[in-house]
């Protein structure tokens, strides 16, 4: 029994039953790493590998003047829906004419829920903050064959031209319902897959096992993020 | 004797490596890049296998995947295509639909009885006399079907994968390539596909080249030359993947192995070619007879002479290079028939200077042999029905048919393609084209090879510019086609003639029941099964529709075509369902559940813990201490903005507008029928923020349900979201709950501070968390609902702080059991899709007097007229007998089945430890239920039960203990 109240993510059992280091962010228990680093590296950059990032903070913010709220955020773009933006370090997606979802790193979806919510208050109409960190998984498949093993598991169209960098799409995966963003690390292309907590470990196996061909590899939080400083 | 020629220019095999596999008992070698058939055709093994019906021997016909001649077992797959399955080390192949042996078939003897066995005998043989059906059953069923089912084979991975493009070409010959090439060139994204290993189609094995062929070759394999899991590339290539079936949209399915293709293209070249066509004479199944593309794949790709003595029929060019190939290969070339009285090409000259005996204006009346040819007897045409003094034979072990083409036209067919049968090229022409559909080379037509590349750049250039790249090329003449197909596919005979290699039909099977009255082609093709085989009318199709017309005197146009549906290619179920995905969802104790002895159930997608071994123990525990159950799964709304009292009143049959901050209550949700659909408690947990929870199997529908109300109209200044995943909740229930849940918290929750139907949110171990005190055990409780991230600490933390209380985790069948002795309903299980509140006894839960809300009309006409049954509960008048849920409830009726009429049904049944009796829940006519004590009947496994009515509920009807 943990003595201090310890977030676990959906894959915790998982990444535990399959050798992975944890150490603890914000109260998470994350698996850093499963492999050494250099091979977990090598795999994401030549194969594809699938790491569990469900500790990101994840807000969904909607509202009819929710465009106006964003904008707290910093200078966006005119985001259409299924776009996407950086706001270092968040990234924002529109996901419906009223309705954004915005990733935060580890920890800091409070500290912007209370930007957002600063920016709100002087507004007439309803805006709603959900924080959905608890609630959904977020697994990343990164590398050069991710989308190769995505196109097995979901009926969208992943080539460049109708999926790019920072575009979020709706869709099944592997029958669950999940919320595809397109985050590219650097040169390496990279999706988030953001579900409902309770399937997480469900599609994380059935991934591992769709992926066995090409190899598969699942890598910690760490190497995402030595990738997305590389 | 080995037939294995001298290494040939194109073969696809490795001769510096060899492997050795079995085929019926016998060790063989091969090389790498041999298939099955190739290997054995190399080792001078004729006979691969035998016939469906009359189990004759058959050998190597097409070598090209399509026939069902060359079937085969390998390990425990059956029906794997020898010609086209590449041979591997260790491999175990075995003939198939043979007993005992593949040279001995005793089954062969029902060809001696082949009068009673005509086309459609099934039909009229077997249904007389009625009793002896099960005995002719037992036999046909072992005599039928091909190969062997082993159940213990170990399960194999199949996948699925989705594919997009602008424009698909469904064939890598010369016009499909040089499509893809073209299409790529004006900025489509191309997906070519073709069965074979590589591209080029009949150029692989004919050996036909040209300049323009070469630079479209060098073209495809730069535009592709990125490997094929590159996902960005312009065009990808597909080999050995066939495409299945066009349905609407051009969504094509295709399959690569183990894996089924979905493809959805904006535009689609069908380059598909034709498929050789064998020709009807005596004996045309032997073992030796090969189709003249047979022959060339064999000498050219895998360096195998497939005979040595041979004579060739043909009636177009290719025959004749068939012929040269032969020679060339060092094979003696006996004869070489061809039905025109003369021809000129490069390769007639050849043939004549070797001095090999030509017939002109001959073809072949019969072959001669047992179990592989012997000879060909060759006649003159027009062939005489009986033998004829003019009739040749020679003496050969090999009879190479280059007679006859007919387009691969399936796919285009089923892409709504129209054909029509032209008189001067005796085949059938495309005349008709769908919109998105673009069709080039063989399959319309077309064999030129310069004219196919000509063809195909066009279709390519017209299928892009129709997805919007480039400009559609301008229309050109090409030039005309020599005749190709014979007009004598059909040589008069005594013996059998088969048609139908698939299903062993012969042409007099067709003739006969076309005067039975099946002459119409479709009718015909039902009765007698052809076409429907492994081969799915590539080689019998054509000459079946040649046969109904000559045998109807009428023409090849009036007597049509089948009707070509996918798939093209027989396809492993295997490969349909793809790799399993059941999706699982687990809550977030779900480990600790079962390192703890929880048994888990199926509850919709999710895993429950039914128990943890006792679950009598598990109700005591709450009735007497404290118990904590995993309620995860409830689905969890959170309702934000001014409308949402509105919206409340108008989608629950209760009131809300007055609910204050703090309180909960309880609310059934009623369709616009009045029918329950589900039911929950709503707590006010800000001035303008409500958290429901539905039931664990309602979840998703009854977010669907309102979300479709508040895009209907009624969603103003009102959000909705599914919190359901976000939240882990407990249920901390018994006499002790309190006690234990002070101990987690400095906040007062005593009854004045937290009285029953009350929410507050506490920090609990450090974890905020939303408690509602609740009471569906009937036990004081506690909903607990924490981020889920923490559930499993929680979780943990609130068992060890009740272990001085002697807390037990319970599950859900002790649930069931502490809200069957309250009488709580659960939707779903105590009621249906006509149950409505009135009649479920919960109209306490109905304010008819509120502005409007769903179901108020029906609900208010039932409140009138009064429910036709009731829910209530029940106790046995044998305490100790627990009906099963389900169970009928009846009384006695003369009229009725067995003297019993149906009244009611049981909803739900335990045994109560608490009570120590049986008790449930059941639907009775009011006139019974009205009454408390009324005796009714149950009907139990055949026998007859009585029960009693019991209203309200079982254990604390005062709500004494909830609330204390």
């Amino acid at each position: 029994m943990m003595n201090e109240p310890g977030k676990l993510t959906p894959i915790f059992t998982l990444a535990q039953k399959s050798g992975a280091r944890f150490e603890l962010r914000d109260g998470w228990q994350i698996a850093a790493a499963f492999a050494p680093s250099a091979i977990e590296q090598a795999a994401a950059q030549q194969h594809v590998a699938l790491a569990d990032c469900s500790a990101n903070g994840k807000l969904i913010v909607e509202g009819t003047q929710v465009e106006k709220v964003i904008q707290a955020l910093g200078e966006l773009p005119e985001l259409a829906i299924g776009q996407g933006a950086a706001a270092s370090p968040h990234h924002i997606f529109r996901l419906r004419q009223d309705q954004f979802f915005i990733s935060t790193p580890i920890g800091e979806e409070g500290a912007v829920q209370e930007q957002l919510h600063a920016a709100a208050a002087p507004l007439v109409s309803l805006i709603t903050f959900t924080p959905i960190t608890h609630g959904r998984a977020e697994l990343w498949l990164v590398g050069p064959q991710a989308a190769e093993l995505l196109s097995r598991l979901c009926g969208l169209d992943f080539h460049d031209q109708q999926f790019p960098n920072l575009s979020a799409r709706q869709s099944s995966v592997a029958k669950t319902r999940q919320l595809i963003l397109r985050r590219d690390l650097g040169q390496l292309p990279a999706y988030a897959l953001i579900g409902g907590r309770s399937l997480a470990a469900y599609l994380w196996e059935t991934i591992m096992v769709c992926g066995r061909d090409l190899p598969i590899q699942p890598i910690g939080f760490s190497t995402i993020e030595k990738l997305l400083n590389l | 004797m080995s037939r294995r020629l001298a290494p040939q220019l194109i073969e696809i095999i490795d001769r510096s490596q060899t492997v050795t596999f079995k085929f019926d008992g016998q060790t063989y070698t091969a090389y790498p890049g041999d298939t099955i058939a190739s290997a054995l055709a190399a080792a001078n093994v004729h006979t691969l296998s035998r016939s469906f019906k009359y189990h004759r021997p058959r050998g190597l016909l097409c070598c090209a995947g399509h026939c069902p001649n060359c079937l085969v077992q390998v390990g425990g797959e059956m029906n794997v295509r020898a010609c086209t399955e590449p041979v591997q080390e260790g491999m175990t192949v075995r003939p198939q639909n043979v007993w005992p042996s593949l040279n001995y078939d005793l089954m062969a003897l029902t060809a001696l009885g082949d009068r009673f066995l005509p086309v459609g005998f099934y039909y009229k043989t077997f249904i007389r006399p009625q009793f002896l059906w099960p005995v002719y059953e037992h036999f046909l069923r072992h005599a039928a079907g091909l190969g062997e089912i082993k159940p213990d084979t170990p399960w194999d991975q199949y996948d699925k994968q989705y594919l997009h493009a602008d424009v698909v070409v469904i064939g890598g010959g010369p016009a499909g390539m040089s499509a893809a090439v073209a299409a790529v060139a004006q900025g489509a994204r191309v997906l070519l596909f073709d069965d074979q290993p590589h591209p080029g189609g009949h150029t692989r094995y004919t050996r036909v080249e040209s300049d323009q062929l070469a630079v479209i070759r060098e073209q495809l394999a730069v535009s592709s030359n990125l490997k094929p899991q590159t996902w960005n590339s312009k065009l990808e290539t597909h080999f050995n993947s066939t495409i299945l079936g066009w349905w609407e949209d051009n969504w094509l399915a295709g399959v690569c192995g183990r894996r089924l293709y979905k493809i959805r293209a904006q535009a689609v070249v069908i380059a598909t070619g034709a498929y050789e066509q064998p020709l009807l004479f005596d004996n045309n199944d032997l073992p030796g007879i090969l189709l003249g593309s047979a022959v060339q794949r064999l000498l050219h790709l895998y360096g195998v002479a497939p005979g040595q003595r041979a004579v060739v029929i043909t009636a177009n060019d290719e025959g004749w290079q068939v012929a040269a190939d032969l020679l060339a290969a060092g094979v003696q070339v006996l004869a070489v028939a061809d039905e025109q009285p003369g021809r000129e090409n490069q390769w007639v000259a050849q043939i004549a200077a070797a001095n090999v005996p030509i017939y002109w204006g001959h073809t072949i009346r019969a072959a001669t042999g047992r179990s592989q040819v012997k000879g060909a007897i060759l006649t003159p045409i027009p062939v005489s029905p009986k033998k004829s003094a003019q009739d040749k034979l020679t003496s050969c072990d090999l009879i190479a048919l280059s007679v006859a083409w007919t387009p691969a036209s399936g796919l285009l067919y089923q892409a709504g393609g129209k054909l029509a049968y032209q008189e001067a090229a005796a085949e059938f022409r495309p005349n008709h084209i769908p919109p998105k559909v673009f069709v080039a080379g063989r399959v319309n037509g077309t064999y030129n090879l310069e004219a196919a590349l000509t063809e195909g750049e066009m279709a390519g250039r017209n299928a892009a510019a129709y997805t919007g790249y480039g400009q559609p090329a301008p229309p050109i003449n090409l030039p005309p086609e020599p005749r190709r197909s014979s007009t004598q596919i059909i040589v008069p005979g005594q013996k059998k003639q088969f048609l139908c290699y698939c299903e062993d039909v012969t042409a007099k099977d067709l003739q006969t029941a076309i005067a039975e009255g099946y002459d119409s082609i479709e009718l015909l093709k039902r009765y007698s099964t052809i076409s429907m085989g492994p081969c799915q009318g590539k080689l019998c199709s054509a000459n079946t529709v040649h046969l109904c017309a000559r045998a109807n005197e009428q023409t090849i146009e009036q007597t049509g075509t089948t009707t070509a549906r996918p798939p093209m290619t027989p396809v492993k179920l295997g490969v349909l369902a793809g790799q399993t995905m059941e999706p699982v969802s687990y809550t977030p104790i779900h480990d600790w559940h079962e390192q703890n002895g929880g048994k888990m159930m199926v509850a919709g997608l999710w895993l429950r813990p039914e128990h943890y071994g006792d679950p009598v123990a598990e109700v005591q525990a709450v009735r007497q201490r404290v118990g904590l159950i995993d309620v995860s799964t409830l689905g969890k709304l959170r309702f934000t903005g001014p409308g949402v009292p509105r919206l409340l009143d108008r989608i629950y049959s209760n009131k809300w507008q007055k609910l204050e901050r703090g309180r909960v209550r309880y609310g059934i949700m009623c369709n616009d029928e009045g029918v329950i659909l589900d039911d929950g408690v709503t707590a006010r947990v800000g001035e303008q923020e409500w958290y429901t929870t539905v039931t664990s199997s309602g979840a998703t529908s009854v977010y669907e349900y309102v979300q479709w109300w508040l895009q209907s109209g009624w969603g103003e200044g009102v959000h909705l979201t599914n919190v359901t995943e976000g939240n882990a909740a407990f249920n901390l229930a018994g006499p002790q709950a309190r006690a234990v849940l002070q101990t987690l918290t400095q906040a007062d929750v005593s009854n004045q501070a937290f009285p029953y139907l009350h929410v507050r949110d506490l920090t609990l171990a450090r974890v905020p968390c939303r408690v509602m005190r609740l009471g569906f055990t009937g036990e004081l409780a506690y909903e607990i609902h924490c981020p889920a991230s923490y559930g499993l600490y929680l979780w943990q933390t609130i068992l060890a702080a009740g272990e001085a209380h002697g807390i037990r985790p319970f599950g859900v069948e002790a649930q069931r059991v502490l809200r069957l002795e309250k009488a709580h309903i659960i939707v779903g299980q105590d009621t249906d899709a006509l149950s409505d509140p009135i009649a479920a006894d919960m109209g306490w839960a109905v304010k008819l007097d509120k502005e409007s809300f769903l179901g108020q009309r029906p609900l208010t006409r039932i409140t009138k007229e009064g429910p036709k049954q009731k829910l209530v509960g029940f106790t046995m008048i044998n305490p100790q007998i627990v009906p099963d849920e389900g169970l009928q409830i009846v009384r006695p009726n003369p009229d009725s089945p067995l003297g019993l009429e149906i009244i009611g049904w049981v909803t739900s049944s335990r045994f109560s430890p608490t009570l120590n009796q049986a008790i449930g829940l059941c639907w009775l006519p009011v006139s019974l239920a009205e009454q408390p004590g009324t005796p009714f009947t149950i009907r139990m496994n055949g026998k007859l039960v009585e029960a009693c009515v019991h209203h309200g509920p079982f254990y604390d009807p005062e709500g004494v203990r909830l609330r204390g």
